[in-house]
């Protein structure tokens, strides 16, 4: 089923959603960014041709018995390992940007 | 003897462990061949490194104390954590990251003495399934270097069927592990969702990504399956299943005794959208499984045809709330912080370090989930699911195996897919259906057409990995076309 879909109208929820995603759109990817984003809405919109109104969703195939461990400490990363990707470090914090 | 398969490697090592070093010598030979023009690798260890591990394996084996797999050869897909060894998920977000940390399933391998080779290129966080998405180069297909070898573990599929590693692991979501066995002509194979730990497995959709072996039999699989399978404390999804047998007990008992099975096909896999060449080599092959007293019915479900669009809203979902995680403070990328908001910071890391499809599937994941969609989109594919599943489990428990053809179409050309994003899903069809449902599948090679070759999909109902490799290991007996070995490296091998 292809719903009709604005382009200004994507555009325009591109750049919201682009914000909530923390991704910047350049201005030259925006066209074909748009054009391929219809494309997979209406690929999406398949599923409207189905009626799931008294269908429970599955988001997990199902675990009898999951695998829990009990809450004790263990030995994990040294301080040292954890750190050992971090760029910019100083006396065992990482150093970030300004939040507030 | 001819040396072709895991097993076969194992034999000849554990009758002369001096082997050992001879096998590395040539692995590494057949390397400096071939990699130049498939580039399978993303990170290749040094010969050095790996003979040093090789001296350790030998020492436990003259002491009679060495591992299953002792001194095998084997690659690691690139989204695998490796501790010490650079781990990127063919991601510039990731390229400089060293895993402090080795995932369960590499754990599990060296606890059997086998030896790491290298960690193999793919689609970028997996998300593609020729291996073009790749940050850093494309991978190519031994039977055609104008091909792709699928992916989006192509790097592991590749590495295995041009002889550079003896068997590999990969990943898969919605068939990233059978698209690239499929594509050259090796064995791939998708546990049950949960028997096969995650705890190190880089996330792309949590609830449907699985580790699974590639190698050249289904023997070889069934004994990669048996070292990496068991419970996680460290993976609270993983599976405590217990089986009578190994798995590669039941693979031997399949090719030996062979065994009497229902299998069905599902005509919605087998008639849309897949090519007359496809069509025409898997209806050979049934012909020749019926004439070995495999029963073959066919049904139609008419709910598989939806099946594509529900895997893709709910790995896109799952891939945007996974991939929020890189802001470069703590791994990969990293951008001067000084007088920067966070906001610019973190934004323009994720701009710089993920790829175009990335990109568009964060995207679009947050949109199916966003408010006002989330019902018309997540929601209703997660309902769909439901519907899938329960029409692959209630058809698994009247037949033993679903069978079609793994891939529908032979293998595209560089750049013939990657133009139109539609067109790169479309060929998951059948196979994204077992992610899905959280059942195992499996891909064994079943033809050769145009000298390419072409997979069968087998699947079995949930932890019917024994009924699964049985049944995959008789066929493998009656088509007898396995171990393939590409042009490309005939020479070198035998």
């Amino acid at each position: 089923m292809i719903v009709s879909i604005n382009i200004e109208e994507v555009k325009k929820w591109i750049k919201r959603i682009s914000k909530l995603a923390l991704i910047n759109i350049e201005e030259r990817e925006e066209d074909e960014l748009t054009k391929d984003v219809i494309k997979i809405i209406n690929f999406f919109n398949k599923l409207r041709e189905l009626n799931v109104d008294n269908v429970e969703p599955l988001f997990m195939t199902p675990r009898e018995r999951p695998i829990i461990r009990e809450d004790e400490v263990r030995r994990g990363l040294t301080e040292e390992e954890a750190l050992m990707n971090v760029k910019e470090k100083i006396e065992g914090y990482i150093k970030g940007p300004k939040t507030v | 003897m001819r040396i072709l398969t895991l097993l076969d490697v194992i034999e000849s090592i554990r009758d002369k462990p001096k082997t050992l070093f001879d096998y590395i010598e040539h692995t590494y030979d057949i390397i400096s061949k071939v990699e130049d023009k498939v580039r399978a690798y993303i990170t290749l260890r040094d010969k050095e490194h790996v003979l040093k591990d090789a001296k350790r394996v030998y020492d436990r084996l003259i002491r009679g104390s060495a591992g299953k797999l002792a001194g095998t050869l084997i690659a690691i897909k690139d989204n695998i954590s490796t501790k010490g060894l650079r781990t990127t998920c063919a991601s510039k977000i990731l390229e400089d990251y060293v895993p402090p940390y080795d995932a369960t399933v590499v754990e599990r391998l060296k606890m059997e003495d086998a030896i790491i080779i290298g960690k193999t290129n793919m689609d970028e966080f997996a998300m593609g399934s020729t291996t073009e998405n790749s940050a850093f180069f494309p991978t190519k297909n031994p039977w055609d270097l104008s091909r792709v070898p699928g992916g989006s573990s192509g790097g592991s599929a590749v590495a295995t069927a041009a002889f550079e590693a003896t068997a590999a692991l990969g990943s898969d979501t919605g068939g990233s592990i059978r698209a690239p066995a499929s594509f050259t002509g090796c064995v791939g194979l998708k546990p049950t969702y949960g028997l096969v730990s995650r705890y190190g497995l880089i996330a792309y959709a949590s609830s449907m990504d699985q580790i699974g072996p590639i190698t050249r039999t289904v023997k070889d699989a069934a004994l990669i399956l048996d070292v990496i399978a068991g419970p996680d404390l460290r993976d609270s999804t993983s599976l405590d299943a217990s089986f009578p047998k190994t798995f590669l007990e039941y693979a031997m008992e399949g090719s030996r005794e062979g065994v009497k099975a229902k299998l069905v096909v599902i005509e919605e896999m087998v008639k849309e959208g897949v090519e007359r060449s496809i069509y025409l080599s898997f209806v050979r092959t049934i012909r020749h499984l019926e004439a070995n007293e495999l029963e073959i019915s066919w049904v139609s479900k008419p709910i598989i045809k939806y099946a594509l669009p529900a895997y893709y809203i709910i790995a896109m979902a799952e891939a945007s709330s996974n991939l929020a995680r890189y802001d470069g403070l703590r791994y990969g990328l990293h951008l001067d912080v000084e007088g920067r908001s966070w906001y610019e910071v973190f934004a323009e890391v994720r701009s710089l370090g993920f790829g175009k499809e990335v990109k568009r599937r964060i995207l679009l994941g947050t949109y199916v989930l966003s408010a006002g969609y989330y019902q018309a989109y997540y929601l209703r594919a997660s309902k769909v699911r439901r519907l899938i599943r329960d029409a692959l489990v209630n058809l698994l428990k009247t037949y033993d195996c679903i069978i079609s053809p793994t891939m529908p179409v032979l293998s595209p050309r560089l750049g013939e897919r990657i133009v139109d994003p539609l067109k790169l899903y479309a060929i998951d069809v059948n196979t994204v259906l077992a992610n899905l449902a959280g059942i195992p599948a499996i891909s064994i090679p079943s033809d050769l057409v145009d000298g390419l070759p072409v997979g069968l999909q087998l699947m079995s109902n949930e932890l019917r990995e024994d009924l699964l490799l049985k049944v995959s290991s008789y066929i493998e007996s009656i088509l007898k076309i396995t171990p393939l070995i590409p042009p490309l490296v005939r020479s070198y091998v035998i």
